[in-house]
Order: C-alpha cells, then structure tokens, then sequence
C-alpha cells in the first residue's frame, strides 16, 4: 500500500506542478493576437473618451452585431463596443467596465441569454486565459464564488498551453495579411468586429433546445440589480436590451427566454424592447446563432437605434 | 457522479483511503462502507432514485431467504414470479410506459378511436436496467439452486449498490461477486496498479477518442439529409466508434475502479471490431449482457437446441428483447432484430463446420467486412426513428457515396482512430515486448503523462455516457 500511495501521490505531484509551471511559464500561444486580447484595446478606448459616451456591453452578440459608426452619427455621442466573448462571463464583462462608467454616460447591455440560466454568467476557459495571461489584474475583479466555478477550466487550460506550445512550431502559419475574424485586428476603432462583414456565410449549428428544467440563476438577478444601482450612483443610465438571435435558436429558446423576460421585470431591470424583435431569419448570421453578418448588423444597429432613441426620449417600449 | 468529472476525482481518492485505513478492520465494515458510498454515488444524480434501488434490494433479499426455506416447487415459483413481476414491472414502468402507450394510442387511432389516455413525465432512473438485471440474476439463481442466498442484508445491499458497476455495468453474476464481498479485501499491489492503467485508459477512450468524435456525429446525424453519402458513411464509421470507446471505457474505468477496492469484475469488452462475423462480435460485445440474455433467456426457451425454425426464432426474440433492453424506441427493436437475423446464418453454418486453419488476407476480409455491416446496423440505433434510420441509408446508397466527404476538420479524429485500432491489435495479441511492465519506469511514466495532459486537453464538462440513458 505505502508503496502504491506514493507512486500515485507522485505521478499527481509530477502532474500538478506541470500544470502549474504551464499555468504561469509557458508563453501564451493560444490568446496571442486573437479577440480576447482585443479587450486590452478596448480598455484604451474606453480611457481615450473624456466626456459622455455610450458603452455597449455584452458578449459576441455585441463585437459581432453592432456598426457603432451609426449610432454615433445618431445620437453624437463615443460609442465604445466593449463585446468580446459570452464565454467571459456577465459577471466579469460587467466588472471589468464598471470602473469606467461616468456621470452622463448610456450603458447599454445585451448579454446572450445562457448568463441567465447556465454557469456561463461566471466565466469559462476564455476568462482563465484573461486572467491569467491577457490581463492578470483582472483577476482582483473575481470574487471568490467565481474562482469556485473557474477552478474546473484551470487544468484544461494548463493542458491546452502545453499542447499548443509543443505544436505550435508545426502549425501552419497564415499570411499576416489575413485578418481572421477572431484576431485582436478583427476590431475596429469603435471595438465593432468587421471583418467579417464582407466574408459570405459559413454554416452553423442552432441552439441547443432546451428541456423545460432550466432555472433562472438569482445571482444574476442580484448582480443586475446591484449594476443598476451602481449606474444611477454614478449618475449614467442603464438600458437592457435582448440579445440578437437567429430564429430556430429563438425557437428552441423561447421556454427559458419567457422565463428571462418575466424574471427581468419582477426584479425591476427589464428588457427595453421585447425579446421578440431581435429574433432574425437565419440568412442575417455569419458563423454562429448570435453572430450577425453585414446585413444583420444593419438590421439590429437600426433597431437599437430606433430603441434608445425612444427610451433616451422617454418613449415607451417598441 | 460522472467517472468523467471533478467530482469523481475527489470522490474516488476519499473513498480509497478510508476504506483501506478506516473501514479496513473486518469484512462487515468493508462491506457497510461499500453500500453508503455506493448510495452517495447513485443519489448524486437524484435522491429519488435511491427509494427506488432500496425497495428492490429489499425485496430480492427477502425473495433469496424466502426460496432458500422451500422446496416446494409450486412456491418456489410462485416467490420467483414476484421478483420478475415486481423488478420487470418497475423497469417496464419508469421505461416503458410512455413508449407502449404511445404506441397503443396509435394503434386505436388508425382504427377511427379516440382514447383519452396521458403520457405521463416520467423521469428514468439512472442505470435501472443495468442493476435490475442485476438483481433479477441473483433471484433466478437462487430459484435454480445454482447459488445460495445470502442472509446478509448489508452484504447484499452492497453487491446490489457496488459503485463501480451500477449505472452502466458490468451487470455481475451474484455467482461471481457475491463471494468477493464474503471475503475481507486485502490490498494487492498489482491489482491496484493494473486498475489504475485501466481507469487510465478507459478515461482516454472516453474524453480523448468518444467525445471528439460525438462532435462530429452528431453534426452528421443532425444534418444528413444535407449531406453526401460518403459523409453519412463516414458519420456512421465515427459512431461506431463513438459507442465502442464511450462504452468499452467506462466498462475499463469500473473494472479499474473495483481493482482499487480488492475486486474483480468480468470482461465486458474483448476486441469486437476485430470480429470475423457478427455472431463473435456479439461473443465480445457488452459481454456480461450477451450472458445474461443467453442465460436466462435463450437457453430456456430452447437454446440451439431443435428445429431450425424454433432456434431462428429463439435468436430473433434474445435480439429483439436486447434491443428493447437498450431502449423504448423501436430503434433498437429493429437493430437487435437485424443483428438476429445476420446471426442466424452463422448458427447453422457453423454447427457442423470444422475449425479451418487461419488465413491472413481472408480473416481481414471478414473482419472489415463485419466491421462495415455492423457499422450500417448501428444506424438504427443512432437514429431518432425508423423513418430517419432509413432515409440515411437511403441518402448513404445514393451517387453521392462516391464523392469526397464534407470534412470540417473531420479528417483531424482518423489519427485517433488509428491508434486507438494499433493499441486494440497490440492488446489482443499480447504483444509482450509492448506490455507495460517491459519498460523503465520513466518510460512508462512519461506514457502516463502525455495521457493524462492528452485528457485534460479534450476534457470537456458533462459529457454523460451513451449507456447512462439505458
């Protein structure tokens, strides 16, 4: 038995302090110049505006699906698109802006609709990479609750820097000229993804439907709740929009998106526009359900347009 | 609690040490040990589940006492009768109510009525087809005197509830477990080890090989009508490939997990893709189910014994009912009907056929050539219905078949599928300057390395076993 026990205890010691040493040593290859590093971009944005300004936050339902050109030219104001990633997690996404909202500015937040009812809202490997090799002073934006729900990715991301750091001497390179729609050079200066925008349709798989079981996380009700609060201190305003979907993925949806909208109102942070009037036909996406194409990113810039124009206005809902 | 989860890993490591440091001192403990830990496991996914897991283990306890104080045979058969009703009447409920009332209302319907009759939400409990076969084993041995009951309660409750097995299997003989749980364990270094190199190895065919693959099956299976034929083939290829590295590696996982703990659970899996016709397949296939309904079913209806219509139709009513046994979708009726009916042949062939010596080109040939006909039958059931099942092969057959595949990066799981086919041929031949033991310890520690980080890189969250749902 001693014998054994320390055979296993070391292969788990070998294993620990190689994921560890990756976790901390092993250059970054897998964020290097790709979308997650575009959030330092954004942040230079976000410290180059002085006065009011519109923020849009979210995840890639934002990066992907906004010509924040147009909501300039609309309304004079900086827009920053601060979209980079679902998978960061609304909680951090959040956080990581609060610092830079000021008296006068229009928050705008579409989060994609999983934040609301999956594990989602605290982060997944995208945010380990963040904080541990784009921007490790995000880490003190992370509280306890979330490292408890990150703590899974860390051995998968450690792995994954070994593995790509072995291969990537192998891997093909690409023409630097060749933007790819998740590098940090997708953004442009308003922190919209473009590039893609002259790229044609790539096939994509729908959402997932869902089973009738899921439950709507009270944490983010709180944390939203907590967020408005924090907004009308510092003497901005707060909007929620629904995130823009692809139809059949609304379809699948609609459960746990009814579920959404009713928990939003009770808690009083409500949609600004009914979850339905950003469902889209299948042609207006790129890549993914939530990634809209040059004609979707049209359609939806209009609707929000037309959407904080009314309530900026003090209209009623659309 | 997934094999294939964080909570797993806690959990495993707790439970060895107490039960070699804590729970060490006498059988009795080992055993009261056993059966809590095995109630925490199966009541992770729902408590629920556990009332119903207690009451059978009850039951098919009092079931094995009761038959031991009789031998009236009118009484023996009457108390037999009870465990089958009782153990066949939950699974019948909790599986199959929905799916015979469904298909009765259809039947009336056609016919111009219209019953008012609900469908009820029933949730399956995890792994009840796999336990109640279990259980319903020991009482039919009791009931042919192969074995003796137990009157231990806690003793059998643990074998019934034994951690490793419960959800997916192996489905143990209480002639080949129920001894291992009178004995005190002790611990054995060997084992220990192999189990681990097990474990080890079931978690790479499941997390590296089954679940990159069900990425790309379930793409093809989602959109064949879409697709060419020569994508379907591959589809279909990718899942059988799928299921055999899903099943057969949460099958070396629990084997692996019970050498942890001093035991040792049949062979589930024997090499069945290197099977020269479908009959050996299913010799070396989910083989302590294969048994099972061989045991208590074919043989007493008859066996291969009489005319050949009589044995035909005891191989199709074992398939069939081995099909129903994995689901209640008529999916699977036809897949164990169609795996009947290509056994038949061979049964009759091989009867009195004598042992040819072995021909290289021609049992490779055999070989692929039951690989691909097993790999069209799984079709069935991986199809949502029969309608499905059959327009795949319909678009499969077609021109297209002969065109390039839709890849997607698809390409990229062949190498895997090579090597897991490279270490299946070595393992089979016991090829012993590769055994594991042949090399440094640093050689082999490296090996454990590069699996373990292998693992973690295409380790993704919740990925449940195919066989969970059965």
């Amino acid at each position: 038995m001693k014998k054994f026990l320390l055979k296993i205890s070391s292969l788990l010691v070998l294993t620990l302090l190689l994921l560890t040493g990756a976790l901390f040593f092993v250059p970054d290859v897998i964020s290097k110049d790709s979308i997650l590093e575009g959030l330092l971009d954004k942040h230079e944005m976000l410290e180059r505006i002085n006065g009011e300004k519109i923020i849009f936050i979210g995840g890639s339902n934002i990066s992907f699906g906004l010509d924040s050109k147009k909501v300039i030219e609309k309304f004079s104001k900086p827009v920053v698109n601060m979209g980079v990633h679902a998978n960061l997690g609304l909680e951090f996404t959040i956080n990581d802006v609060k610092s830079y909202i000021n008296k006068g500015d229009v928050v705008v937040l579409a989060p994609e609709y999983e934040n609301f009812y999956t594990d989602d809202f605290y982060g997944m490997m995208e945010l380990v990479s963040v904080l541990f090799d784009i921007d490790p002073s995000g880490r003190k934006l992370v509280d306890l609750t979330q490292w408890r729900h990150l703590f899974k990715y860390i051995p998968t991301y450690s792995a994954k820097k070994i593995k790509n750091y072995i291969f990537s001497p192998f891997e093909k390179k690409t023409s630097s000229s060749i933007i790819s729609p998740y590098d940090r050079k997708s953004f442009n200066e308003f922190g919209d993804t473009y590039i893609h925008w002259s790229l044609p349709n790539q096939s994509h798989l729908c959402s997932k439907k869902t089973n009738g079981s899921e439950k709507i996380n009270t944490e983010v009700m709180t944390f939203l709740k907590n967020f408005k609060e924090y907004t009308e201190d510092r003497q901005a305003k707060l909007i929620i929009l629904p995130p823009v979907i692809e139809s059949q993925s609304y379809d699948s949806l609609t459960n746990v998106i009814d579920l959404i909208n009713k928990s939003l109102s009770s808690n009083s942070i409500p949609y600004s526009a009914e979850p339905v009037r950003y469902k889209f036909s299948s042609d207006l996406f790129f890549n993914t359900y939530y990634h809209l194409n040059k004609k979707g990113v049209d359609k939806r810039t209009q609707l929000v347009i037309e959407d904080l124009n009314n309530i900026v206005a003090g209209g009623k809902k659309p | 609690m997934l094999f294939n989860s964080f909570e797993f890993a806690l959990f495993l490591p707790i439970v060895f040490l107490l039960y070699w440091f804590v729970f060490n001192k006498q059988v009795k403990w080992q055993n009261l040990f056993l059966l809590i830990v095995g109630y925490i496991f199966y009541g992770w996914w729902d408590w629920r589940f556990l009332l119903l897991i207690a009451f059978s283990t009850t039951l098919d306890f009092c079931i094995g006492v009761q038959l031991d104080k009789t031998d009236n045979a009118k009484k023996r058969k009457l108390i037999f009768s009870l465990s089958c009703l009782v153990n066949l009447g939950f699974l019948g409920f909790f599986k199959y109510y929905n799916f015979f009332v469904d298909n009765f209302v259809s039947i009336v319907e056609s016919l111009g009525f219209h019953p008012a009759i609900n469908i009820l939400r029933i949730i399956l409990p995890v792994g009840i087809s796999f336990y109640t076969f279990q259980s319903l084993s020991y009482t039919a041995d009791v009931y042919f005197k192969k074995i003796k009951p137990t009157t231990d309660f806690i003793l059998f409750a643990a074998f019934i509830s034994f951690f490793p097995q419960l959800v997916a299997g192996p489905i143990e003989r209480a002639i080949n477990l129920l001894p291992q749980f009178e004995n005190k364990r002790q611990f054995n270094y060997e084992k220990a080890q192999q189990g681990m190199q097990q474990i080890l190895w079931g978690l790479f065919k499941k997390i590296v090989i089954a679940d990159s693959l069900s990425v790309y099956v379930d793409q093809i299976f989602g959109n064949y009508q879409s697709l060419p034929g020569s994508t379907l083939l591959l589809g279909a290829i990718y899942f059988s490939i799928q299921i055999y590295c899903d099943f057969s590696g949460y099958s070396s996982i629990a084997i692996g997990v019970a050498k942890l703990f001093g035991f040792t659970l049949m062979q589930n899996f024997s090499y069945p893709y290197f099977s020269k016709n479908v009959a050996e397949f299913w010799r070396n296939w989910h083989i302590s189910l294969s048994t099972w309904f061989r045991d208590y079913v074919y043989i007493p209806l008859g066996g291969s014994r009489g005319i050949r219509s009589r044995i035909a139709l005891n191989t199709l009513i074992v398939f069939s009912l081995s099909g129903l046994w994995h689901g209640a979708n008529w999916t699977f009726v036809v897949w164990g009907l169609l795996n009947g009916l290509f056994i038949i042949p061979i049964i009759f062939l091989s009867r009195n056929k004598k042992e040819k010596p072995s021909n290289f080109i021609l049992d490779t040939a055999k070989t692929v050539f039951t690989f691909f006909l097993i790999t069209l039958i799984w079709i069935f059931f991986r199809s949502q219905n029969i309608t499905q099942a059959f327009q795949y092969l319909n678009i499969l057959f077609s021109k297209s078949l002969f065109t390039y595949p839709i890849q997607h990066g698809m390409a990229l799981a062949l190498p895997l599928i090579l090597l897991l086919f490279l270490i299946e041929l070595i393992r089979k031949n016991n090829v012993q300057i590769l055994q594991p033991k042949q090399f440094p310890v640093f050689a082999r520690w490296g090996v454990y390395l590069i699996m373990i980080i292998t693992c973690l890189v295409f380790f993704k969250q919740n990925q449940a076993f195919i066989y969970f749902q059965f």
